[in-house]
């Protein structure tokens, strides 16, 4: 699929919300399955797991919740998990930065198999975080505090990397997400130094957006970053509480701070409480609906924007609504600003 | 040497939670020990840790997780008095979470104590009254212009600046009813998306206007004016100075019990009320004298028995454990009031952070230890030193030397790296018995000199500051 070559953006309207307090805890990343399910990877001290959720949500009691993992270091367990992604066949892989491994599970939560060590060889981790396929099926994963992107097969074989430590550009501090395009790009949340940059499959610096701050293409501590099949690109921008959408050039379009309303189990369960209800009524209730340090995005081929919303225990949906032109319709750039507006 | 390594060894211990063998050896060198004062002191030369790094890493909702960040920035900051001193107003000021079970409050306000620890007395009692966490803890929340709770009022001035026999009952009904209309804004209930933090309020329709009595003075006071003319109180300035002298150098009575029993160094005592009184409540300078003095420099051998925090905290920074987030720094923390199954090593020991007893704060000093906490104490610390892949135990084994050395200068190294340790002379003789005993032992025998490092740290005598 090739990319568009303009689109009309006619809006980006929330779509739902997944989850509450006591059904997923603390989500870091979202994947999903081809029947329809989100994979929310949950990550607290002391607990890890993914929740398996209905996309079109549910009301489920938690003795009926379905999930696979759990905390630990053997096999199938994870520590401090960071990243989740799915291959064609449904098999999800999953980066935990504390045991310094990528675990396969199958498509029902099973474990398959594991590669990673502790280390700062070629092959060797210090912390994986992101990790993203590329176009020929290689996991391409952030090596986070050896400060590199290296690339390895399904099996852990290492085929190669780049990166260095320190503020330049094409350099990296402390990365964590990454994605790889379908062109065999590789963005980089660029966490340490407040930005995300882009590189050829080789390594080459494309370009790079960001500085610290809370304006616009500013970012305080960026944490994942999604490219979706028009080359639209967004970052979750932890400390700012939002998730911010650029074009493929890099260029600012808007930002994401949240629309949160009530999922379907939430609902259900407030109906039950009344002192909550209460409470909520007195309370500065507008707070409810931003997000709170979004640690990842995400995109599906269907372009709805999942955004892991951290600290209030939910998954925020928003569905992209554009219409895509061709040449008639969306003219050439423009080299100088104009005030001829039509 | 600038400086001399068993007093700055001291001095590190109870500014802040230790200093590895490398610290002091670069101290040392490079400063004179009123130099390290200074930079005590004044902590804004040294850069602050990175919060969004520690919460990077440690993310979660119990009170443990918190803990452990706290107990993370005590190991690993550069600004050591910085820290202890909010450890010190959480005991003299001690909330519970265990009340409203409100986590944003009780966070922020141990941000706060961070944030204005060594600023002057009036910051830092209004600061407090302005704390939902204390509202709340206290019941200001239900203070009211027709219906008063003295709840507040009553501790502000009998556990927090004047202590017992300094005021009457109606001062306390006076400041209480200054302190009406002092509450905070009603955060969003726990469900369904978790806890959002709450902030002061003020609601005017609730204050009492009238003309109060304070302490022989009169005027129609809001709490401001409250914590104004108790700043001023000669009173105040002795409470608090006893209150530091207590924490930094030396184990009090409990504070209950401090109108009937006269301080241990009442001269002391005096001198750091003279400059608190000197420079408006101020404590960098009354904290400068205290540390620079002959009664703090003498105050090394056996005067203080290390709280759990110091503790535990003396402990991961000679080990280097955590010198990086590394999961599980929470684990020392777990307490069942946070849902965890098991009582933690920190609550064992008689401290849960962030859940003191009662109003009074702990019991410290002797009443830390009984045979069950120290029993803990000991395990704690054995279990700690064990591991020789942890960083700072791998240093100490390297720098400690061969067991076939002379015991009694490899128990004086040892003294020496776990941070300047003072031991009576019954224990030292002990440890070079023991030396000597590992150094004898067959071979295929299991020994090595972290052994020795273990043994050290488990005695009673490290138990003291």
């Amino acid at each position: 699929m090739s990319r568009p070559h303009g689109l009309l953006r006619a809006g980006y309207p929330y779509l739902r919300t997944l989850g509450m307090r006591r059904v997923i805890g603390y989500p870091t990343d979202v994947g999903w399955t081809d029947d329809g399910n989100a994979l929310i990877l949950m990550r607290s001290e002391g607990a890890a797991s993914v929740r398996i959720w209905p996309i079109e949500d549910a009301d489920l009691f938690t003795d009926d919740l379905k999930g696979f993992g759990s905390y630990g270091a053997g096999d199938g367990q994870m520590v401090w998990p960071v990243q989740l992604i799915t291959d064609g066949e449904g098999h999800i892989y999953i980066s935990d930065e504390a045991t310094h491994r990528i675990t396969r599970f199958d498509p029902d939560g099973q474990f398959v198999s594991k590669f990673g060590a502790r280390g700062d060889s070629d092959g060797e981790f210090d912390g994986p975080t992101g990790i993203s396929f590329d176009p020929d099926g290689n996991l391409v994963v952030v090596d986070s505090k050896n400060h590199r992107i290296q690339r390895y097969t399904v099996d852990g074989e290492y085929l190669g990397g780049f990166g260095s430590h320190g503020s330049e550009p094409g350099q990296l501090d402390l990365p964590w997400g990454v994605h790889v395009d379908e062109l065999g790009d590789i963005y980089v949340a660029d966490w340490g130094n407040n930005r995300f940059q882009a590189f050829s499959p080789e390594g080459e610096l494309k370009i790079a957006v960001g500085k610290l701050g809370d304006g616009e293409a500013e970012f305080d501590r960026p944490t994942g970053v999604a490219v979706d099949a028009h080359g639209d690109i967004y970052v979750s921008d932890w400390g700012n509480n939002r998730v911010q959408m650029f074009n493929s050039e890099g260029h600012y379009l808007w930002s994401f701070r949240g629309d949160a309303s009530l999922s379907r189990v939430a609902r259900n369960y407030m109906l039950t409480n009344a002192m909550s209800n209460r409470l909520r009524e007195m309370g500065r209730i507008e707070q409810e609906k931003y997000l709170r340090r979004p640690r990842s995005v995400r995109i599906d081929s269907d372009f709805r924007l999942f955004i892991p919303d951290y600290e209030s225990y939910r998954v925020q949906i928003y569905q992209k609504d554009v219409v895509v032109l061709d040449r008639t319709q969306f003219a050439a750039p423009l080299r100088n600003p104009t005030l001829e507006v039509t | 040497m600038k400086s001399e390594r068993a007093l700055v060894a001291h001095l590190m211990r109870r500014a802040g939670f230790g200093a590895t063998p490398s610290e002091l050896d670069k101290l040392t060198m490079e400063k004179t020990y009123e130099e390290i004062v200074e930079d005590l002191v004044t902590p804004e030369r040294f850069p602050a840790l990175d919060q969004s790094f520690i919460d990077r890493y440690y993310g979660g909702e119990q009170v443990a997780v918190h803990v452990g960040k706290w107990l993370y920035r005590m190991a690993n900051t550069q600004r050591p008095l910085e820290e202890k001193m909010s450890l010190f107003l959480h005991h003299v000021f001690p909330v519970a979470w265990g009340k409203g079970e409100h986590n944003p409050s009780i966070y922020n306000e141990i941000d706060m104590f961070r944030r204005i620890g060594l600023t002057d007395i009036r910051t830092i009692l209004l600061e407090l009254s302005h704390d939902p966490a204390m509202i709340f803890w206290l019941d200001n929340n239900e203070n009211h212009k027709d219906e008063i709770n003295e709840n507040y009022g009553r501790e502000l001035l009998e556990l927090f600046s004047l202590g017992v026999g300094n005021y009457t009952e109606d001062d306390i009904k006076a400041a209480s009813r200054a302190f009406t209309g002092w509450t905070f804004r009603q955060p969003l209930s726990l469900y369904p998306s978790g806890n959002y933090p709450t902030e002061f309020e003020f609601l005017a329709d609730d204050h009492d206007y009238g003309e109060k009595i304070f302490l022989g003075e009169t005027g129609t006071f809001d709490g401001g004016d409250i914590i104004d003319i108790i700043a001023r109180q000669p009173a105040t300035a002795r409470f608090i100075s006893r209150h530091l002298y207590n924490f930094f150098v030396e184990d009090e009575a409990q504070v209950p019990s401090w109108n009937t029993e006269p301080p241990r160094n009442a001269a002391a005592i005096e001198k750091m009320a003279s400059v608190f009184t000197e420079t408006g409540g101020q404590m960098r300078p009354v904290l400068r004298e205290m540390f620079n003095s002959d009664f703090f420099k003498q105050a090394a051998d056996f005067k203080k028995v290390k709280s759990p925090t110091e503790l535990v905290v003396g402990v991961v920074r000679q080990t280097g454990e955590f010198n990086s987030p590394t999961p599980g720094i929470y684990q020392f923390a777990l307490t069942t009031l946070d849902d965890s199954e098991v009582e933690s090593t920190m609550a064992v020991m008689g401290q849960k952070l962030l859940n003191p007893p009662t109003v009074e704060g702990w019991h410290t000093g002797r009443e830390w230890i009984d045979s069950g906490t120290l029993s803990e104490r000991i395990r704690f610390v054995e279990s700690q030193f064990e591991d020789v892949s942890k960083p700072g135990v791998r240093e100490m084994v390297e720098r400690v030397g061969s067991l076939h050395d002379d015991p009694a200068h490899l128990v004086s190294r040892c003294l020496d790296l776990l941070g300047g340790v003072r031991v009576s002379r019954h224990t030292y003789d002990s440890l070079v018995e023991y030396a000597r005993g590992l150094a004898s032992m067959k071979s295929g025998e299991s020994a090595g000199v972290h052994n020795l490092l273990q043994m050290t740290a488990s005695t009673v005598d490290y138990q003291f500051e």
